[in-house]
């Protein structure tokens, strides 16, 4: 009995061993390249600190890089357009469940459209803004050239209104982000189990029917997911309105916040400006990340309680 | 869908002053774009740079992920909740929130002219790939491990012997879309690679063709765009249904 508690100690603690042995390398990851630069951000933001100047030398400043963020036209602009882009989001939602349902029903060739759709996916983000922005380009541009060819005597100027620009950039990522949502709403719809159709088969329900009440509710994890990682993603778009346009775009109409970030800090050398916003830009990213968390541990929870019934 | 990447290849073997003429095909094939792209910027080099950034350092982040994730799903030591909560917490912070005071840590580190800002932090692993993984391992049952604990093994033979096996499709989807992700990144060399020869070639493109578009010469512009997609395009024409199946895969346990 002795010896067995013994061993049942001795077994705790290489347990102990092991464990943090394993886990050590991705915390030393998450120390170093992580939590320090997160301190050092949120210091520095307090700060007036130029890029190339030691840290610990820099002013403090309080609140004021945060006040000037908020009262400059610019940032505000920039958070604009970044919102904006997320339109993209819903729109490539709805298409990708269309075409998830389409292909999913057997379509022909359809593992051959997966492959089709899912190719802008694994391609360089840098090679397709070049495309898009010579696609769109006024003269001898392709979508223009064709949009004329259907009788349209006045086709947008893509790359300079405005209006348009934003819009170039929102058809790219769609078209760029479409083969992984439909891929994994494929995959969630291949996880609904069968008799779920069956029954409805049996109460008469139409297709159409049966897809909004069955497909649709229990495809909700992988919307919520899609669209969490939306929201994240372009809460950091950079390199698209980087490439495409140059500066600002055509009246500040297509940077974004990183942008803003970047420039400030990188070209301008206003680092404690650059951290402000960099801690701002976190605190939304994290809010959304935590309500995916809240919201999937809840789920799990009512799961729990099911199971426990 | 694949229209872009066609009128891309046209493109690039139009002689400049065509790219007004109607059409797709080009009427005389010109292919002094790519001359000029070769003759002017390192393409090797800055290829065998790409695959150093996201060859071996995903390779050992993915065994460093693994290793983690087995030990926060199968092996009980104390705090080990907490501190799988503690690492989470990673992802929620995103890489423009510190990628300043990144650059700052490198620069002091005088490695800012050499390709270590790009290779050191994948090392230490993927927080997102531990937390995929540890879900995956969970469904692994406890008595294969109690099985080869009462045949002597300690938990790093269990993990090379039994593991390793049962998670190879998991490690593998998660490990290509990372490959993929290191491979086409931009952000990240622009603002810790300093020297020019160490620069991946997504920078090395971008640069030529932001100078070959303020004079619009669209087929030097393709051509660039052409470099840097037809070696990703051809891995993955070779490897498409093993990727899609990992990509469909790594959706379902998510």
């Amino acid at each position: 009995m002795k010896s067995k508690a013994a061993k049942k100690m001795s077994f705790r603690v290489s347990d102990n061993i092991w464990g943090y042995a394993f886990v050590l390398i991705p915390f030393i990851g998450l120390i170093v390249f992580v939590l320090i630069p997160f301190c050092m951000s949120v210091y520095a933001s307090f700060t007036a600190w130029p890029l190339g100047q030691r840290i610990t030398s820099a002013k403090w400043v309080g609140l004021k890089n945060y006040i000037s963020l908020f009262t400059n036209p610019l940032f505000r602009k920039s958070l604009g357009n970044t919102l904006f882009y997320m339109i993209g989001i819903p729109i490539g939602i709805v298409l990708s469940v269309i075409y998830a349902a389409l292909m999913n029903r057997g379509a022909k060739y359809e593992k051959v459209f997966r492959v089709l759709y899912y190719t802008p996916v694994i391609t360089s983000v840098v090679a397709v803004s070049f495309i898009f922005q010579r696609m769109f380009m006024s003269d001898g541009g392709t979508i223009n050239t064709f949009l004329m060819s259907l009788g349209i005597k006045n086709p947008p100027n893509w790359m300079s209104h405005p209006g348009y620009t934003k819009w170039v950039i929102i058809i790219m990522a769609v078209w760029k982000g479409l083969g992984s949502s439909i891929i994994m709403y494929i995959a969630g719809m291949q996880g609904i189990s069968s008799t779920y159709y069956e029954a409805a088969k049996i109460d008469g329900a139409g297709w159409f029917y049966t897809f909004r009440k069955i497909t649709l509710p229990l495809l909700m994890p992988v919307t919520f997911y899609l669209l969490v990682t939306g929201i994240i993603g372009g809460a950091q778009m950079y390199v698209e309105p980087r490439l495409i346009f140059t500066g600002n775009g055509p009246a500040n109409s297509t940077f974004t916040t990183v942008i803003h970030l970047y420039d400030n800090t990188f070209r301008n050398s206003k680092a404690g400006y650059g951290s402000a916003v960099a801690i701002v830009l976190g605190i939304i990213v994290f809010l959304v990340t935590a309500l995916q968390f809240y919201i999937n541990g809840r789920g799990d929870r009512v799961e729990k309680a099911k199971e426990n019934r | 869908m694949l229209y872009p990447f066609i009128w891309m290849i046209f493109t690039s073997f139009k002689p400049k002053m065509h790219i007004y003429l109607a059409g797709l095909l080009p009427r005389k094939w010109d292919f002094s774009s790519y001359i000029q792209i070769w003759s002017e910027i390192p393409l090797v080099r800055g290829f065998l740079n790409t695959i150093l950034y996201s060859v071996p350092p995903v390779v050992v982040g993915s065994f460093v992920s693994a290793l983690a994730a087995f030990a926060f799903a199968k092996i009980r030591f104390t705090g080990r909740n907490i501190l799988f909560l503690i690492l989470l917490s990673g992802i929620m912070i995103p890489f423009p929130s510190i990628m300043i005071p990144q650059f700052v840590l490198f620069s002091d580190l005088h490695m800012v002219q050499g390709p270590l800002p790009l290779i050191l932090p994948k090392l230490t692993g993927n927080v997102l790939m531990i937390f995929f993984l540890r879900q995956f391992m969970n469904y692994v049952p406890d008595s294969i491990i109690d099985a080869a604990k009462i045949d002597g093994c300690n938990y790093f033979q269990i993990f090379r012997r039994v593991i390793l096996h049962l998670i190879t499709p998991a490690l593998a989807a998660h490990g290509v879309l990372w490959f993929i992700g290191s491979w086409n990144d931009y952000l990240a060399p622009t603002i810790f690679i300093k020297n020019e020869i160490w620069q991946p070639v997504t920078v090395m493109v971008a640069k030529f063709n932001e100078q070959y578009a303020i004079n619009t010469h669209v087929p030097r512009i393709m051509a660039g765009s052409v470099m840097l997609l037809v070696p990703v395009l051809i891995i993955y024409g070779i490897f498409q249904r093993w990727i899609i199946e990992s990509v469909m895969f790594s959706s379902v346990k998510e």
